[in-house]
């Protein structure tokens, strides 16, 4: 079972959309099982995707962490199956936001210790973030039996970064857009990532959606994502290089549906896509003869 | 699909063998194998380097005996690699990886120049993605001078001035250039790196860095302070580091105006609040210099000494002492 990051400096630049199609392939085409977690707790999308609501006293992922963070007994978190391979473990209930919202005010009241000791060491080897990982990571696994956990984390530099950055997740995709702000913004939070003692972060970055004309303010643009130009930064990494998704009039935010319309080896997005997961599915798989 | 059916459609590849980066008097040692086939299909299949490594010394040692079933294993991986990865560009710039690797493999990770020159010679193809992701796999993996020799033959041949991959080529060539520390000394190699710099679009701070650069060893002040006068907006918007870059030049050229507007920068930036971090000691390195004092100049490059690069300090003592013997 691998873990794999989806996380964007800033948001509306096509990371779920990235996840989910990448997901829905995986599953589909490849029958790997799959699980998508709506660790976007401050402004849930995939949660919506939800189509049977359980009572808010149940053990969604957002009580969960509260749970956690409480030193409370944790139950067994909310799954839903979406498809025969994919599981959906929404954040929360999201018809009823009251309670939503007092469990995320709960939550908060750990979030500056968590923010504050996430890169300390609890050993030689690990940190703090990486233990809290690990313990989330085992509870999900406890929920069934997947191929890959894709983890759709919330923008910005914040808790939630600092946890799944944790040197345990096996895979972080990054997905900024064409511009300067999500560039630099993004290799700004690659450049104060710690370096790992035990595993270097794998990266897989992506820039979405390339716009169809090409102007010359995009001049090296992917080679800047790529840190053709920074060296020095690239080499803390284990770098599996930059993709280009290409914007597609079909496909809109958080739509699961739109792809089934969209034909093989005849639409650039598509293919795109079924480059990005078959990339992450040959990063895990050693291509034996 | 086989090697030879997989290589043309995806490169425009036509008769090639697995030992096209080496020479003749090295591919008679694997020759007395006669394993050419099977050789070749592992040699150009998208199979990792580990697992690729395995088979080939299987495949010389003689321990692998159905090696009709290898191949057809082999075959079904080129099949799932063309169905996985159908946008070319894509294909391509993953493909190149296994490509490098292979010759990572014959050459025992010792790739010299050599081996480009027998791969330039040994293959023929048009297709221009093939020459930008072999120059890109080479850049990649800090064989600086190697890439060096494929740009130029790649500018030369397949990637003009108006492709829109000439810029990256002419980044991979000025950072090539910028590696080996030759060009301190060296004035032709300084000549290129500025006429490089200016031809960059889209990467403003090794562009900037390296105008600056080129006007401190030309020990031109003036050129110097009109650049940072130009580009003070976009110098402000670096990281400390980067600043602290362009400090150290202005140190180095030892005026007073230069050092002053480059420190106000910096504190505008807050140096202060790196107390205690490698930017601080640098910082701090450099002012030691600005105020001659040796002591703490010492101290500062002994504590520095793994983490930074102290080329341009070095330039700078050897001109400083041979200022002091005129």
């Amino acid at each position: 079972m691998k873990t794999v990051l989806f996380y964007s400096f800033k948001g509306g630049v096509g990371r779920t959309q990235t996840l989910l199609n990448s997901a829905k392939y995986l599953a589909e085409v490849k029958n790997k099982k799959v699980a998508i977690v709506d660790f976007d707790i401050y402004a849930p999308g995939v949660s919506y995707l939800s189509a049977n609501q359980k009572p808010e006293n149940e053990e969604y992922f957002l009580k969960y962490l509260v749970d956690l963070f409480q030193d409370n007994e944790t139950k067994k978190i909310v799954t839903e199956k979406l498809s025969d391979n994919l599981t959906l473990i929404p954040a929360f209930n999201m018809q009823n936001i009251k309670p939503y919202h007092h469990l995320l005010t709960q939550l908060s009241k750990y979030l500056f210790s968590i923010k504050q000791n996430a890169h300390n060491e609890v050993d030689s080897l690990s940190t703090v973030a990486d233990n809290i990982f690990e313990v989330i990571k085992s509870d999900i696994e406890n929920t069934g039996e997947y191929d890959y956990i894709f983890f759709d984390a919330r923008t910005g530099l914040t808790e939630v970064s600092d946890i799944l950055f944790s040197q345990y997740v096996d895979l972080k995709v990054i997905v900024s857009s064409y511009n300067d702000q999500n560039i630099n913004g993004t290799n700004a939070v690659l450049d104060i990532l710690p370096e790992m003692k035990l595993n270097k972060h794998k990266i897989l970055r992506i820039l979405s959606p390339k716009p169809k004309k090409s102007r010359d303010e995009f001049i090296g643009i992917k080679a800047r994502a790529n840190l053709d130009d920074n060296l020095k930064l690239r080499s803390k990494f284990e770098w599996l290089g930059t993709y280009e998704v290409p914007y597609e009039d079909e496909i809109v935010i958080n739509d699961f549906k739109s792809w089934e319309n969209l034909q093989d080896g005849e639409n650039d997005y598509r293919d795109k896509i079924i480059a990005i997961a078959n990339t992450i599915d040959d990063i895990f798989v050693d291509t034996l003869i | 699909m086989n090697y030879q059916q997989f290589l043309e459609k995806l490169l425009n590849i036509e008769n090639i063998d697995y030992a096209f980066c080496i020479s003749k008097k090295d591919k008679q040692y694997f020759e007395k194998y006669n394993t050419n086939d099977i050789l070749n299909n592992l040699a150009f299949s998208p199979v990792n380097y580990k697992e690729k490594k395995r088979i080939f010394n299987m495949l010389i040692n003689q321990e692998i005996k159905d090696t009709k079933m290898l191949n057809g294993n082999i075959e079904l991986v080129f099949e799932r690699f063309r169905e996985s990865y159908n946008i070319k560009d894509i294909a391509i710039e993953k493909y190149m990886i296994y490509f490098y690797e292979w010759i990572l493999i014959l050459t025992d990770k010792n790739i010299t120049l050599e081996n480009v020159k027998f791969l330039k010679k040994n293959i023929t193809t048009n297709n221009y993605l093939f020459w930008y992701h072999l120059v890109k796999v080479f850049y990649n993996n800090s064989k600086f001078k190697e890439t060096l020799y494929l740009v130029k033959y790649v500018k030369k041949e397949y990637i003009k001035k108006d492709n829109y991959l000439y810029n990256d080529l002419v980044l991979y060539q000025l950072i090539s250039l910028k590696n080996d520390k030759e060009y301190l000394k060296d004035t032709n190699i300084q000549k290129k790196i500025c006429k490089l710099s200016k031809q960059l679009k889209g990467f403003e701070y090794i562009q900037i860095l390296t105008l600056l650069e080129c006007a401190f060893l030309q020990h031109n002040i003036v050129d110097f302070k009109q650049l940072v006068y130009r580009y003070k907006k976009e110098i402000l918007k670096w990281n400390i580091y980067q600043v602290l870059n362009v400090y150290e030049l202005s140190v180095y050229l030892q005026d007073k105006e230069i050092i002053n507007e480059i420190s106000s920068m910096l504190n505008f930036k807050d140096i202060g609040s790196y107390n205690g971090s490698e930017e601080y000691d640098i910082y701090q390195f450099l002012n030691a210099i600005v105020q001659d004092d040796k002591h703490k100049i010492q101290f500062l490059y002994d504590r520095l000494r793994n983490n930074f690069d102290f080329s341009h300090y070095e330039l700078f003592r050897k001109i400083t002492i041979n200022l002091k013997r005129i």
